[in-house]
């Protein structure tokens, strides 16, 4: 019943679009409660049928919602690994329609499995398109896109949830054309794929770019300096008109401009969708170079479409009708933390307090396997609502990972945004980094160990990071003048160690998620080959 | 004259698609259907423009610059018909048709360098025309450029129409009628230039500038009116106003010609009287005309009328709810082509909308009941106008709905749904079904029926009113069950329609004094209210719940015999302990009920009500009898939960000493009890045997600890020892006044079934067998073995759930009891046994 945009542009109902789809930005926090409660009611229903849900539910003695929250345990993906790793969809509440998976964070298994049942699937989608339909408004209600425009997509192929919700729930939706199409891309190398888009969106166009700052950022960077590639492949290009055309008005723009020729040169995308923690980082860089100002959203494989960016950019306004949410206030949280045994306290979506960091807890709606399952991030409320563009929902934004706060002396939990934000503006130029909290004769060390291009001595380095994080955190600050203790240490590492580091993992067959090691106290060994 | 005239038209024109250029803008210049909009309309703006300036070289005579002009203006005029399609082909989101456009595009450029470079192709000359505007004169390629425009115009008109003859949605219809009519105007403008007396005359301009308005009206604005209202609305008055100009000049003429002797005052007073006369004989004119032209272009209208007068009849008598339903009915069917039609009525009692079809017979068909808090009740709540299922679907609360009432809504097939208000109080909707792909409803159509339903919204609303009384009359007002009127109103038509045999369930509340002793009246009433409510859930369709008075319910079940209302009886006395776990209830709180049953082939009412009640009376002296259901005081209450504290203490020091059983009396407590459940125990029954299982090891006090820790095997004192257990329990108990009866059953619990001394597990001596081993004991006797094969052992692991059924079903009928052990290999095997997890012991948990 639910209709989609392709429908709807067949049947000339186009000025639905946006009421069908971006229709849950008039609700009041009430109204979505209410929402949540009425499919958390549906949810149980449902749960209690299946194998998986009567063992999640066990101490339930009655269908109440305030039962619900507090008797029913936390659970994590281990609660799950027995159903879902082995797909034994006869013991899930809901009939699975797709199924997706992530690498997960701990390697424990090398793929996490999540069903997505017909409802949750659709629902996702939907609000992707929402997202798509956002970065691409100026103004409450404009539906700028249109059948047929192109998507340059970088995410990880399908069955990850990136690239399976995108190419065909979103197919699904909306009659996108992909560059390069799906059937071939997922043939391909991830960096071939971008090659390849990038070469065929000079004759078709970029309307919506679909991937991680950095792929934005580096293509930037790529045409800013000149590619000799680009040169070499001016003779193909000279056989399409289209991408000639587009070349050349981005040379005479760049000409009169009197610098480089920049991407936003030759395209004007309708939207710029990011993922990944980077987009806050690089969203000046990014600006610069594509024109646009990038939208993020908030989704993770278990939960699907969690919060979205809306057109004024403000943070991600929270979706009531994928999961049932739960935050654990960040005292609770990192009560829980020091106590594994305690059972910290949640509130729902209109007790949230703005400024405050939560831990988030999902229950999916419409089927979905997870019951309180935490996701293991941290979310900051930014705002209670936006009266300025009449939006009444929270809005949130990425903190951190649960599990990536270095804790400095009970000083300061740093957070990998935090720390990745002063490198970038300490003006270093670098490829990549890791930190990791160690200590040296019973001080707690940050130490950074950076992939740095220029030359730089380590002190230079030292003090230019300390010095910007001290800005940004204040509270970093006080370790030094309290503790008259600077805790920050840099270790350069050899040149390319991450490219090594990418190959090596590549030849190993490891999967496309685990490529890159992670920035936030990574393994001894993950540090061992970096410093080979 | 009309150069200047034309040129103020055009100057005006440009004036116009300006304004409408920045309205766009305002609202969104970056939407594919805006843009394609100011693109047709920019190029509007070129063509009048240089229509303009034709205009005033015309004016001043000069005819180089007026030929000059209007080869600038070639290209504009191909360019409006190509763009005028561009904007059809976004509209309809015609992406194969985008590449005509494309086309047309290259076309415009190479019209505009042919006419820039060789102008005189198109146009060689002008030549002046009477009305003082030079005219051009047409060269080789305007024929084409004619075609070439004229083939975008008809691509313009095809398409729209074939989409318009798919369409099933009302607002598109309406807009696709307002684009065809503006590719219309177009066309009929364009032939004007072919007729040679209009040349020079800027009718081509107003008719493209009414287009233009037309095209903004019908993408811009969501609620459209109807064509055909428009133009029957326009023709109507159109005439109307002709006719009157024609009476008042005709008047004028015969005053003058006639009245010529009477001038002055006498002629103005004629004239008076002569107006006075014209306006009364034209209201009844207007009105055969208004009919006439509502008989030709909107019948919903002209029916309107007939329909409000044949509702005017309703005032007559207040009709009941099924008579005014099927009146409504009959009149949607004969006026409007309607059926059937549907009425979702509000209940007054608890604001839930009932879906209704009036259906041939007595009865109405109630389809489903929609809750308070269905977000559909919210969505129309809200409502003032109708709304169609698709407004519905667009509402933000209806993400609230789930799998099954989207399902059941989206079965309904239900179309429309118009509201009935009284003042501003909501009545319901009358719904009108879907017709599938048909044409969709018409807004005129909508607005007539609207107006309709407004209209009977005060005789429903009338209607609900009496049936409420009705209801009152027959009801309870605290409980919401029947009364005894309706008791004896529905015996006397069951008994006319001898529809026997008749039961009769009598049930009364058996701790209602514990509820308004200890809680007060006020929760003594809520406890009525619920159990009429939780007898109502359990009861048939056809069955009623009557309060009879006090304490006291009955369910007089017409046409049923006694295997089904024992059926029943049972039903409620199962589901009694479920609704009372559901509402919180536990312990001394939960309510009981007493059930007295009896089913008769013939007689009065009050014979039926005596022999239940006799019933209930038996039941009450048998309790009393085998006093396990003693009432007990505040006082016994009180020492017995002190007690009953003391003594698990008891337990849990003995549990202590043997870690491998901790947490093993729970476990039994909560098998015996589902097994209880199960073989329809129910009441103080059950709390006798949870206490008997929590208390049956009681006796091991007097086991060394070594021996219950012992991992070899034990030797024949130790086992004499053990076996003891059961005795020494019962004895402990024994000794505690309000435990007598929990000791009976503790000192049996290691009875088997077929008595045999000498097999293994032997019997604990007691010398009872079968049927004489108490009930309960045999149920905490198959609890106590499951626990124990399901858990670990310090000699053993837990056995598998196979081997624990096949040990089971060896013993049935030896061990323990046959049918329960029957009855609970068929609940593991149904997965209806909820079983514990093993706690752990003390020691494991390091305390």
């Amino acid at each position: 019943m639910e209709v989609t945009a392709r429908q709807l542009f067949q049947e000339n109902r186009q000025d639905e679009i946006w009421d069908h789809y971006c229709n849950f930005l008039e609700l009041s926090t009430d109204e979505a409660m209410k929402i949540q409660y009425r499919l958390l009611e549906e949810q149980l229903s449902v749960l209690k049928k299946s194998k998986l849900g009567q063992e999640l539910l066990a101490g339930m003695t009655s269908d109440s919602i305030e039962e619900f929250r507090s008797k029913v345990p936390f659970t994590t993906y281990k609660d799950y690994a027995h159903y879902l790793l082995e797909k034994n969809e006869d013991d899930l509440p809901g009939d699975a329609f797709y199924w997706v998976h992530t690498s997960g964070r701990s390697g424990e298994y090398r793929h996490k499995w999540v069903p997505y049942t017909k409802r949750f699937w659709e629902r996702a989608g939907r609000y992707v398109i929402a997202s798509l339909i956002f970065g691409s408004a100026g103004k409450k209600g404009e539906v700028v896109l249109e059948p047929g425009d192109t998507i340059f997509f970088t995410l990880a192929p399908r069955p990850y949830m990136s690239g399976a919700l995108m190419v065909d729930s979103v197919l699904h939706h909306f009659p996108f054309k992909f560059l390069p199409p799906p059937e071939i891309a997922e043939e391909m190398d991830f960096f071939d794929r971008i090659e390849k888009g990038l070469q065929m969106s000079l004759t078709e166009g970029i309307d919506v770019f679909y991937g991680i700052a950095s792929i934005l950022l580096s293509i930037g960077k790529h045409f800013e300096g000149g590619s000799t590639d680009r040169k070499k492949n001016l003779g193909s290009l000279l056989m399409s008109p289209r991408a000639l055309a587009r070349l050349i008005k981005g040379m005479i723009v760049s000409r009169r401009k009197k610098r480089g020729i920049l991407p936003k040169d030759i395209w004007n995308p309708k939207v710029l969708a990011m993922g990944g923690m980077d987009c806050d980082i690089f969203r000046d860089k990014v600006i610069h170079y594509w024109g646009g100002n990038p939208i993020e959203g908030y989704a993770s494989t278990e939960a699907g479409v969690t919060a979205v960016q809306t057109w004024n950019r403000s943070g991600n306004v929270l979706i009531p009708d994928q999961n049932f949410l739960e935050f654990i206030p960040f005292a609770e949280h990192l009560r829980s933390k020091e106590d594994p045994g305690y059972i910290p306290r949640t509130v729902t979506m209109d007790q949230l307090q703005e400024n405050e960091i939560y831990e988030i807890v999902i229950t999916n709606f419409l089927g979905g396997p997870f019951v309180r399952y935490r996701l293991g991030d941290l979310v900051k409320v930014t705002a209670k609502e936006d009266p300025a563009i009449g939006v009444c929902l929270p809005h949130i934004k990425f903190y951190s990972r649960a599990d990536d706060l270095i804790d400095l002396a009970g000083f300061t939990r740093l957070t990998e945004l935090t720390i990745w934000r002063a490198i970038e503006n300490s003006g270093i130029s670098y490829n990549d980094w890791v930190v990791k909290k160690e200590t040296d004769q019973e001080t707690p060390v940050l130490n950074i160990y950076l992939d740095a291009s220029g030359k730089l001595s380590k002190e230079e380095a030292e003090e230019k990071i300390h010095q910007k994080l001290a800005e940004l955190d204040s509270d970093y600050s006080d370790v030094e003048k309290m503790l008259n203790l600077k805790p920050l240490k840099v270790t350069f590492l050899p040149e390319g160690a991450f490219q090594r580091y990418i190959q090596k993992k590549r030849a190993e067959g490891v999967d496309l998620a685990r490529l890159k090691p992670y920035r936030m106290n990574p393994s001894s060994d993950t540090i061992k080959t970096l410093l080979e | 004259m009309v150069v200047v005239y034309g040129a103020l038209i055009k100057a005006l024109n440009i004036m116009i698609y300006c304004a409408l250029v920045y309205l766009i803008g305002r609202k969104s210049y970056r939407q594919p259907v805006n843009k394609s909009i100011i693109l047709y309309l920019l190029m509007l703006i070129a063509w009048q423009f240089t229509s303009l300036m034709v205009s005033i070289y015309s004016y001043q005579g000069r005819p180089d610059l007026v030929l000059q002009w209007y080869q600038l203006q070639t290209p504009t005029i191909a360019g409006y018909f190509i763009l005028f399609y561009a904007v059809i082909t976004t509209f309809r989101y015609d992406y194969e048709r985008m590449k005509l456009c494309r086309l047309g595009y290259f076309i415009i450029l190479a019209i505009a360098i042919l006419s820039l470079a060789w102008g005189n192709l198109f146009l060689p000359a002008v030549q002046s025309h009477p009305t003082g505007l030079y005219v051009p004169e047409f060269g080789p390629l305007i024929p084409i450029l004619g075609m070439i425009s004229f083939s975008y115009l008809g691509l313009a008109f095809y398409d729209l129409w074939r989409d318009y003859r798919k369409s099933t949605y009302t607002k598109v219809r309406t807009q696709q009628e307002y684009l065809l009519l503006g590719v219309f105007l177009v066309f009929f403008a364009s032939t004007l230039n072919f007729i040679d007396q209009l040349q020079g005359f800027p009718l081509e301009a107003v008719f493209v500038s009414l287009q233009a308005i037309i095209i903004f009206y019908a993408v811009f604005y969501h609620q459209l009116i109807d064509l055909k209202l428009f133009i029957r609305t326009g023709l109507s008055y159109l005439i109307l106003v002709a006719i009157i100009i024609a009476s008042l000049v005709l008047s004028i003429i015969v005053i003058s010609m006639r009245m010529f002797d009477f001038a002055g005052y006498a002629a103005l007073f004629t004239s008076l009287v002569l107006i006075t006369f014209l306006l009364l004989w034209f209201t009844p004119t207007r009105k055969k005309l208004q009919s006439g032209f509502d008989n030709i272009f909107s019948p919903e209208q002209a029916n309107l009328y007939k329909i409000l007068e044949e509702i005017t009849t309703f005032q007559e008598t207040v009709l009941p709810m099924q008579s005014l339903f099927k009146k409504v009915q009959q009149l949607c069917h004969k006026y409007f082509d309607i059926n059937p039609v549907y009425f979702l009525i509000k209940n007054i009692s608890d604001n839930n909308f009932v879906l209704w079809q009036y259906c041939d017979g007595e009865e109405g068909n109630v389809f489903m009941t929609i809750n308070e808090d269905h977000p559909l009740t919210d969505i129309l709540r809200k409502s003032q106008e109708p709304l169609f299922l698709s407004d519905v679907m667009i509402h933000p609360m209806i993400k609230g709905l789930w799998a099954k009432e989207l399902e059941d809504l989206v079965s309904m097939k239900l179309e429309a749904f118009f509201p009935m208000r009284v003042k501003d109080e909501l009545i319901g909707f009358l719904c009108i079904p879907s017709r599938g792909d048909t044409i969709p409803f018409r807004y005129s159509f909508l607005r007539s029926m609207h107006l309709f339903v407004s209209h009977i919204a005060v005789y429903i609303k009338n209607a609900l009113l009496h049936e409420q009384n009705v209801q009152l009359s027959i009801t309870d007002t605290l409980t919401g069950a029947y009364n005894r009127r309706m008791l004896e109103n529905i015996f006397e038509r069951e008994t006319q329609r001898s529809n026997f045999p008749m039961s009769l369930i009598m049930t009364d509340i058996r701790n209602f004094k514990y509820f308004n002793d200890h809680y007060g009246h006020q929760a003594g009433d809520r406890v009525l209210k619920e159990v009429a409510s939780f007898l109502n859930k359990c009861i048939r369709s056809n069955d009623l719940v009557i309060r009879y008075g006090g304490d006291e319910f009955i369910i007089f079940m017409p046409g049923t015999d006694e295997r089904k209302a024992q059926m029943v009886a049972e039903r409620i006395q199962d589901s009694l302990e479920d609704w009372n776990r559901k509402m919180g209830l536990t312990g001394e709180d939960k309510i009981m009920l007493k059930l007295g049953t009896c089913t008769m082939e013939e007689g009065s009412l009050d014979d039926l009500i005596y022999e239940a009640d006799q019933q209930l009376l038996e039941i009450q002296k048998s309790m009393d009898k085998q006093e396990l259901y003693t009432i007990y005081d505040s006082s016994v209450r009180e020492k017995r939960k002190i007690s009953k504290q003391m003594v698990l203490a008891l337990v849990k020091s003995v549990e202590l000493r043997d870690t491998y059983t901790y947490g093993h009396s729970e476990r039994v407590k909560d098998y015996a009890l589902q097994i209880a459940k199960k073989a329809s125990l129910f009441g103080p029954q059950l709390e006798v045997l949870a206490d008997a299982a929590i208390l049956h090891d009681i006796g091991k006090i007097a086991v060394p600890q070594e021996i219950l820790q012992k991992k070899e095997p034990l030797t024949e004192d130790d086992t004499r020892l053990i076996q003891l257990h059961p005795v020494v329990g019962a004895d402990i108990l024994a000794e505690v006044q309000i435990f007598e009866e929990i000791s009976n059953i503790v000192r049996h619990h290691h009875e088997r079934y077929d008595g045999d001394c000498f097999a293994f597990p032997p019997a604990y001596p007691g010398n009872l067998k079968g049927e004489n081993i108490p009930l309960l004991t045999r149920i905490l006797s198959l609890a106590d073995a499951f626990d124990a094969m399901t858990t670990s052992r310090p000699y053993r692991d837990s056995l598998t759930m196979n081997m624990v059924k096949d040990i089971l079903e060896q013993e049935a009928g030896k061990q323990f009891d046959k049918e329960l052990t029957m009855l609970l290999i068929s609940m593991i095997d149904k997965n209806e046994l909820w079983m514990p997890e093993e706690s752990e012991s003390p020691d494991v948990r390091g305390i």
